[in-house]
């Protein structure tokens, strides 16, 4: 097939002919087998293109430049952080135990204050608590037991007036 | 960088180990406790630096005008220790710690048992243990958890 023949068959799949290389191309096609096979084997060619363009478009090259900047920043910072990744995530570490600490010291001090001792924890706590039990031991002695929420004291009085010890003679 | 984990070390040392002033017995650690022996009284008494903790409460608790210090001992126990403090004038007190703060107490006066109790002990709320007579007073014994 001579080269006129096949630039002709190119622009009438290109749609550019004019109406009278229009009737020269047909008149080609209809006379030669091997213009027909060459015409449909370059139609199969551009619509396999056209096929691979529409299922991957040519990317934008604003949007491609921007990805490409994007991807050098992130390589950059991955070069910086790898040789003190192990330092950063050991600060990491004490930061959160260290907040952990004070986070329970000031609970324990917050419970401390509101349970621990203190006039308003002596007021709570029962006088069963401060004083389990008492015996008093002196015969004929008797005992009293009472509290005072001002001073904080609990006392256990023994009145025991009424027994003479030698030694106070 | 090891400077945050000694610090947090520390804290976390400090937390477990009661942190912020907590009561020893309370906590199952050994505990110390101490007896002020005070006679209580109307004759006039100079005023004495050694009841300046407890004068001021137990003025307000008691009738008698002057507080005479007498003398004051501790000891130091672990729970379930059991230990004297020795006071002047033969008194006695024979301690026995238990659990969750309380102590066992008995008061002796040369062989003589006065007294028997258990009572929880603690730094900031003293037990006073009184009325034994002597030189025309009272004797008081207040017992607090240093």
């Amino acid at each position: 097939m001579k080269k006129s023949d096949a630039r002709l068959i190119s622009r009438g799949l290109d749609g550019s002919l004019s109406p009278e290389e229009r009737q020269r191309m047909d008149a080609l096609l209809a006379a030669s087998a091997e213009a027909r096979a060459t015409r449909q084997a370059w139609e199969a060619l551009g619509d396999g293109v056209r096929d691979h363009a529409a299922r991957h478009p040519a990317p934008d090259p604003a949007l491609a430049w921007q990805d490409i900047r994007r991807e050098i920043r992130r390589l950059d910072a991955e070069r910086q952080d790898a040789p003190d990744a192990g330092w950063l995530f050991r600060f990491r570490v004490a930061g959160a135990v260290a907040a952990l600490v004070v986070i329970g010291l000031l609970g324990l001090s917050a419970w401390r204050l509101l349970e621990g001792p203190g006039a308003s924890s002596f007021a709570a706590t029962p006088l069963s608590e401060r004083v389990e039990w008492v015996i008093a031991e002196v015969p004929g002695a008797s005992t009293m037991i009472y509290t005072d929420p001002e001073t904080e004291l609990t006392v256990i009085w023994m009145d025991i007036a009424q027994i003479h010890d030698p030694r106070d003679s | 960088m090891k400077i945050p984990y000694r610090v947090a070390a520390v804290l976390a040392v400090w937390l477990l180990a009661g942190g912020n002033g907590g009561e020893a017995v309370a906590q199952g650690n050994p505990a110390t406790v101490q007896a002020l022996m005070i006679q209580a009284q109307n004759d006039s008494a100079p005023m004495d630096r050694r009841l300046e903790r407890v004068e001021f409460r137990l003025r307000r608790v008691f009738g008698f005008q002057f507080y005479r210090y007498l003398g004051e001992g501790s000891i130091s126990l672990p729970p379930g220790g059991e230990g004297a403090i020795r006071l002047p004038d033969g008194h006695r007190l024979q301690i026995r710690l238990g659990g969750k703060g309380k102590a066992e107490v008995r008061w002796f006066r040369g062989d003589e048992a006065l007294l028997s109790t258990s009572v929880g002990l603690s730094r900031d709320a003293p037990i006073v243990l009184g009325g034994i007579p002597a030189n025309g007073g009272k004797i008081i014994i207040v017992l607090t958890e240093q």
